[in-house]
């Protein structure tokens, strides 16, 4: 218990100093008012703007209001659109957020029986074959192959939609494919701690102690390298949140990845700040569970800790 | 007489590697009796916990591949146990204590849970008589019980090698093989363990084979001795028949490295030189590069054995007498 609280203190200051970092590198990366003045505004409208828009103030002031708008939970308006951007952030979220999930169950639910048989087979064909898919899944760039999967099942067979959410079908082809590509490290992650495990003093004592080979490999050798594999799926679930604009602009998937793209490109500094802030918040609440999870799955953490 | 629990019979085994062949074990041969403890002893790499290995049927999991002999249990051949007669060898005949108790536990689980893994690999107990078991062999060993709920981590080396001891208790093995059991432990609690192992195997006549290349050790504990040497049993003969009289240069210098039986000397002697390289199947006899007293001839032709009294043999050609 003393440790999720330690776990959550550390999260909230975390959260702080990543508040002020992008609040200093958004205003870092340019003026966002030549974005938003018709060509040819004069001087005067410029400063108006910029005066409407609270950048004349000194930047403690701004960020002054920045954060005590955040905390009522309030992130201002999108510049160009005009919409709040919370608004416009929640209503793509869950869109990126369903893709990461199937890609990422689909990812485990492949690795996890594939993994542990390539070590258990370990030097043999069938571990051979496992490392040469794998190598491949991870090779192929997912925008080849995202075509290649439209132009052979949207345009050809027309079994599913070529892009889109609209149809329950259309995450099928983004989610494979990412699942396919989350795999192929994932299996290769897993296959190599399992092997280790099955080497382990432990796992030979539990054999010679006369325990049921499938219990020794299920309780034993998979627990032990099953922690790595979760690690692992936060890391890739945090990157396909933040950074899945590949994949989203092949299949023309409406979410976060392509939003931030855009609010970047556009300096709609209001949807840069709280897109940011979102996502660092989100994968320091993930990291954080995470921790948690190993903790619960491994006694050694909690007394480390 | 007593009854022989294990034979080794001229048994050998090889390794393939990447390097070429490796002869691990060559022409071992000897047997231990019911309610014996037979020491094996050498240097590391002699072959000791291959043997090992290869008496419980692990040693195939390792790559080990008999070339010639047998290995009989209670006058079974190992090798012909299928998957449920291998089950019950491993899990109730037999069991090993390992040398670093600190890496034989699975640190995920509590001792609880494993001891009562144990007991259902034996089988023969339902859980709630397994808990009552595992509590009355705790209290036995005079471990307390707020163990049970502790993870490997945190207890200490000596700590878990007694639950490894409880897990023997638990098992009712007929034979015990004890790896260098207490290589890791401190030596304060060393002796400790040696006199648990004793009073186990005194209390349900059990079988040791106690593998060790501390000769003090194995003097402590064994009736009987086999010396080990370049995969290879170079003398073996009762304790007494070892101390008094070895006859095998190599048992002589490990004896004299080892301050021990009965050879007047003012310091510790070393032997010099390398174990050989098991990649060659030597033609003379594997400690000849070493050994002093080698002539031509113990380069050139393996030894034979040679008896020296009741169950005294060693393998060589100008055996001390």
């Amino acid at each position: 218990m003393k440790y999720i609280v330690k776990k959550l203190l550390q999260a909230v200051i975390t959260i702080f100093i990543v508040s002020v970092i992008i609040f200093l590198a958004v205003r870092a990366s340019g003026d966002p008012v030549n974005n938003l003045i018709p060509d040819g505004a004069t001087k005067q409208q410029k400063e108006l703007i910029t005066e409407q828009l609270g950048l004349d103030k000194p930047l403690i002031v701004q960020y002054g209001i920045f954060i005590t708008d955040v905390l009522t939970g309030d992130f201002g308006n999108s510049y160009t659109s005009k919409r709040p951007v919370l608004e416009v952030i929640f209503e793509k979220l869950p869109y990126t957020l369903e893709l990461a999930v199937v890609a990422i169950l689909i990812a485990v639910v492949l690795t996890i029986p594939i993994g542990s048989l390539a070590a258990l087979k370990r030097n043999t064909w069938i571990d051979r074959l496992v490392i040469g898919i794998s190598s491949l899944e991870e090779a192929v760039p997912i925008f080849f192959a995202g075509i290649f999967v439209i132009q052979i099942f949207g345009v050809k067979l027309k079994i599913l939609p070529v892009s889109g959410a609209d149809s329950p079908l259309g995450i099928i082809g983004p989610s494979v494919l990412l699942g396919l590509a989350i795999s192929g490290s994932m299996t290769m992650l897993l296959r190599n701690n399992m092997i280790q495990a099955l080497e382990s003093e432990y796992v030979k004592f539990a054999r010679l102690r006369g325990i049921a080979e499938y219990k020794v490999v299920l309780k034993h050798a998979l627990r032990n390298s099953f922690s790595s594999v979760l690690s692992f799926s936060a890391f890739v679930f945090a990157n396909l949140i933040a950074g899945s604009v590949v994949i989203e602009s092949v299949f023309n998937w409406p979410g976060i990845g392509m939003l931030s793209y855009n609010s970047v490109i556009g300096r709609d500094f209001p949807m840069v700040q709280a897109v940011v802030l979102i996502l660092a918040v989100f994968m320091i609440v993930l990291s954080t569970v995470i921790d948690i999870i190993l903790a619960f799955l491994d006694p050694r953490i909690r007394k480390a800790e | 007489m007593s009854e022989k629990l294990l034979e080794v019979n001229h048994y050998s085994a090889e390794m393939k590697t990447d390097g070429g062949t490796l002869y691990i074990l060559q022409d071992i041969n000897f047997h231990v009796n019911e309610d014996e403890c037979f020491g094996i002893i050498g240097e590391s790499g002699c072959g000791k916990t291959m043997t090992s290995m290869a008496i419980l049927r692990y040693g195939e999991r390792l790559g080990l591949a008999r070339s010639g002999g047998e290995i009989l249990f209670q006058g079974e051949n190992v090798e012909s146990f299928g998957r449920k007669r291998l089950k019950e060898y491993n899990g109730k005949d037999t069991l090993i204590i390992l040398q670093d108790p600190m890496q034989a536990l699975d640190p995920l689980f509590t001792i609880e849970k494993q001891l009562l893994e144990t007991v259902k690999a034996r089988g023969g107990a339902s859980k709630a008589e397994a808990r009552e078991e595992i509590r009355e062999v705790l209290k036995k060993l005079s471990i307390s019980e707020e163990k049970l709920k502790c993870y490997p981590h945190e207890l200490s080396g000596g700590m878990l090698q007694r639950i490894v001891g409880a897990m023997v208790i638990l098992h009712k093995p007929k034979l015990i093989i004890a790896d260098e059991p207490t290589t890791a432990l401190d030596v304060s609690i060393q002796l400790q363990y040696l006199k648990l192992l004793k009073q186990i195997q005194k209390e349900y006549h059990t079988s040791i084979i106690f593998i060790s290349h501390d000769i003090k050790v194995i003097s402590m504990m064994c009736d009987r001795i086999a010396v080990m040497y370049g995969g290879r049993v170079v003398e073996q003969g009762t304790k007494e028949q070892l101390f008094s009289s070895p006859v095998h240069p190599y048992t002589r210098a490990l004896f004299k490295s080892g301050n021990m039986g009965g050879i007047p000397q003012d310091r510790y002697e070393t032997i010099e030189g390398n174990p050989p390289d098991l990649h060659e199947k030597s033609e003379g006899c594997p400690f000849a590069d070493r050994c002093k007293h080698a002539r031509e001839k113990c380069h050139k032709a393996l030894p034979e054995l040679q008896e020296f009294g009741d169950g005294h043999e060693a393998l060589c050609w100008r055996p001390r007498i």
